[in-house]
């Protein structure tokens, strides 16, 4: 029926558009807020979620109950829902789709309750679906005494004949489904249900320092700290919001993990309030007491790394992830690649010094990559003599170098690889460059040298 | 041509003498004298934290669009420096806000060497509490400012500092010699009587490596005249022959 035939009957009708990534979006927030009930969670459609109560349904006071909970407290927050209960994934999804609501099936009683629903109940394509109820089969228990051969052959193609047979293996059990659920399971996990929903962050924050001793008490037990610890608050109005901390090497001091949740926790909205408090824990590792001082070359390298990766902690917790970063030296002569700003990870790199026999000396800071220069030279492989950069003229008056540094000819690079010569100049007003000269005149790699500046001496 | 000598001492009195704390106690704050200054005040800074000697890591903050414009700490420079760059914590932050958070983060901290921070500004407010919190922990915080940086402060003190020519190299004369710098002290809370002078420093491989070239800080804070001694060859004895 178009739109306007059915409008022309039932004048009141309101057309909105279908919007898909909206739905999709919608449905991911529910399956966190339906985590409540199990941790273990599956988008299954667009319009359905699979949810592993394995072992989850006695905390609710039996599987009938826990569907009549969640019907009920569904249906609260304005949204209809089909519950279906079964020991497969496959014969879940029918009785959710086409049996009557919150029918519980149990191991005994799967063939015949399946027996009786539609084959649409089977995640079929449109196509196999019209071929099945050509032969008269339209409910699923009239497949169970087909021979299954004779089945296939019914078919003109064989995935077709495949599909059907999978489909109703996968609801009987007899095949198993592998579930992609949408969030890892955590290693550790406490929650704090509350007796009254929680409406003020002052009562986030009470439930939270008693979550954190408790999660810390577990992960002492194994001997492991962690690295990520998510917050997560269930609203009653079917949504959740989470908090997620991390730090640079596993902790599980109740106290520093309050402190990094404690300048982020303002962002909980506890909106009609907030039913039950999680506290996770991810990315586990066991604590190892970190040597104090490397023994560098350098004199008081007496940092204390613990303190350090706290500290680190709490800039990531007030900042943002992945601000904190150190410098690692790598095996390398070339400027672009000799050294490398990493996320740092609890732990200090340690360099080298001196500095390689027969390196010049660095610049004091370094561009990310070299800008481009115009330069007066008085012979064509010597120093600059004058040279403009950011639109401004540098009269160089001292000079030191070439150093020439050879492309690292085992690396694949763009374009036809040209030797540098890097110079070490000061200018009329006693500014210190680092530029070089890309290619030599004649080297039959191109045209012409360019001149960039790489870095600026103290 | 060189008379003064940096006392160097961890005791409070030596805060009011050259480098009146700088890299070892309290706020201070380093800026350009103009556009382009930006690496002097890195090597003024890191020569600061080597000459008070402090064990311990440093916390270097940048803020993203000043590192777009000066570059970025490069860790072989500090190494020449004598800084060790494994012992660097580089925080990147997006905005000024952020940078100050991470500052104030690190300036509480008791276990720093010191914080440096490149900021391209920063309000009265932000300043008095970074003192309280480099106060209350003692790790010294030094600031890094471009040019436009103003007003009044917070801060212990602050310099404006600019490049100055190098004495030629010894070895190759046509090469520049070691880094040297112009650095006024243009505000001063410990001493402000000294604020206005000027010291020309020039830095060293040696500790201590900040050296003054001239002689003035040695001397008591009223100007006093120049005396130029002309050079002549021919009066000049060695000093065992002035002696005898």
């Amino acid at each position: 029926m178009r739109f306007a035939d059915a409008r022309a009957r039932a004048p009141g009708l309101v057309a909105e558009p279908v919007d898909r990534a909206a739905d999709s979006r919608a449905l991911k927030a529910l399956a966190l807020w339906m985590e409540r009930w199990s941790p273990s969670l599956a988008l299954a459609e667009d319009d359905s979620l699979l949810i592993d109560t394995s072992g989850a349904a006695h905390l609710f006071g039996g599987e009938p109950e826990m569907l009549a909970d969640m019907a009920q407290r569904l249906e609260q927050g304005g949204l209809s829902c089909r519950l279906g209960l079964a020991p497969t994934p496959g014969a879940a999804w029918a009785l959710a789709h086409e049996g009557v609501s919150r029918v519980c099936l149990d191991e005994a009683g799967l063939r015949d309750g399946l027996a009786r629903l539609p084959i649409s109940g089977l995640r079929l394509s449109e196509e196999t679906l019209v071929l099945l109820r050509r032969f008269g089969l339209t409910r699923i228990g009239q497949l169970y005494d087909i021979d299954r051969r004779a089945l296939a052959r019914r078919f003109h193609s064989r995935a077709a004949a495949e599909a059907v047979l999978v489909r109703l293996d996968q609801a009987l059990g007899l095949r198993q489904e592998p579930v992609d659920p949408i969030r890892p399971k955590p290693d550790h996990c406490v929650r704090l249900p509350c007796v009254e929903a929680l409406l003020h962050l002052d009562g986030v924050k009470a439930g939270l320092e008693r979550l954190a001793p408790e999660l810390c008490a577990r992960l002492q037990e194994h001997g492991e700290g962690a690295r990520r610890f998510r917050l997560a608050a269930f609203r009653c109005d079917q949504s959740v919001v989470q908090l997620v901390v991390a730090a640079a090497r596993p902790v599980n001091d109740p106290a520093h993990i309050l402190r990094l949740f404690r300048d982020r926790l303002e962002r909980i909205d506890p909106g009609f309030g907030i039913e039950i408090l999680e506290l996770e824990a991810a990315g586990t590792g066991v604590i190892r007491p970190m040597p104090r001082g490397f023994g560098g070359d350098f004199e008081g390298d007496e940092t204390d790394m613990e303190a350090l990766s706290l500290l680190a902690d709490r800039i990531t917790a007030r900042i943002g992830d992945r601000v904190v970063k150190i410098l690692r030296p790598v095996a390398s002569h070339w400027p672009e690649r000799s050294e490398v700003v990493e996320n740092y990870e609890g732990r200090l790199p340690v360099w080298d010094q001196p500095a390689p026999a027969g390196q010049a000396e660095r610049p004091i800071r370094l561009f990310e990559r070299p800008e481009s220069l115009q330069v007066i030279a008085e012979i064509p492989h010597g120093p600059p003599m004058r040279f403009v950069w950011r639109r401004q003229v540098h009269q160089v008056r001292f000079a030191a170098g070439p150093e020439r540094l050879s492309p690292e000819w085992w690396r694949p690079v763009q374009g036809p690889a040209r030797a540098r010569d890097y110079y070490r100049v000061e200018d009329g007003e006693g500014r210190r460059f680092w530029v070089f000269r890309e290619g030599l005149y004649g080297d039959g790699r191109g045209g012409p040298p360019a001149w960039f500046i790489h870095g600026l001496f103290a | 041509m060189i008379s003064g000598s940096v006392h160097h001492s961890s005791d409070p009195a030596s805060d009011l003498a050259f480098p009146f704390g700088l890299g070892r106690s309290g706020l201070h704050e380093l800026a350009e004298a103009r556009y382009g200054d930006f690496p002097a005040l890195t090597g003024l800074a890191l020569a600061a934290l080597r000459d008070a000697g402090r064990g311990g890591a440093c916390l270097w903050v940048i803020q993203k669009t000043l590192a777009a414009e000066h570059g970025r700490p490069c860790g072989g420079g500090l190494g020449h420096a004598g800084v060790n760059p494994g012992q660097l914590l580089l925080v990147e932050a997006r905005t000024r806000m952020d940078a100050l958070r991470a500052v104030e983060e690190g300036a509480r901290a008791t276990d720093l060497a010191a914080v440096v921070a490149e900021l391209d500004d920063m309000d009265f407010t932000a300043a008095r509490r970074l003192v309280l919190a480099s106060q209350a922990s003692r790790t010294p915080v030094i600031l890094l400012f471009p040019h436009t940086r103003s007003g009044a402060t917070a801060a212990q003190g602050r310099w404006r500092v600019s490049s100055r020519h190098s004495q030629p190299d010894t070895a190759d004369l046509r090469a520049p010699g070691r880094p040297a710098w112009r650095v006024e002290l243009e505000k001063s809370r410990l001493q402000p009587g000294e604020a206005g002078r000027i010291f020309d420093l020039e830095f060293r491989d040696e500790a201590p490596c900040l050296r003054l070239a001239s002689g003035l800080a040695a001397r008591p804070s009223a100007p006093q005249p120049r005396r130029v001694t002309p050079f002549r060859p021919h009066a000049w004895k060695p000093r065992w022959q002035q002696a005898g």
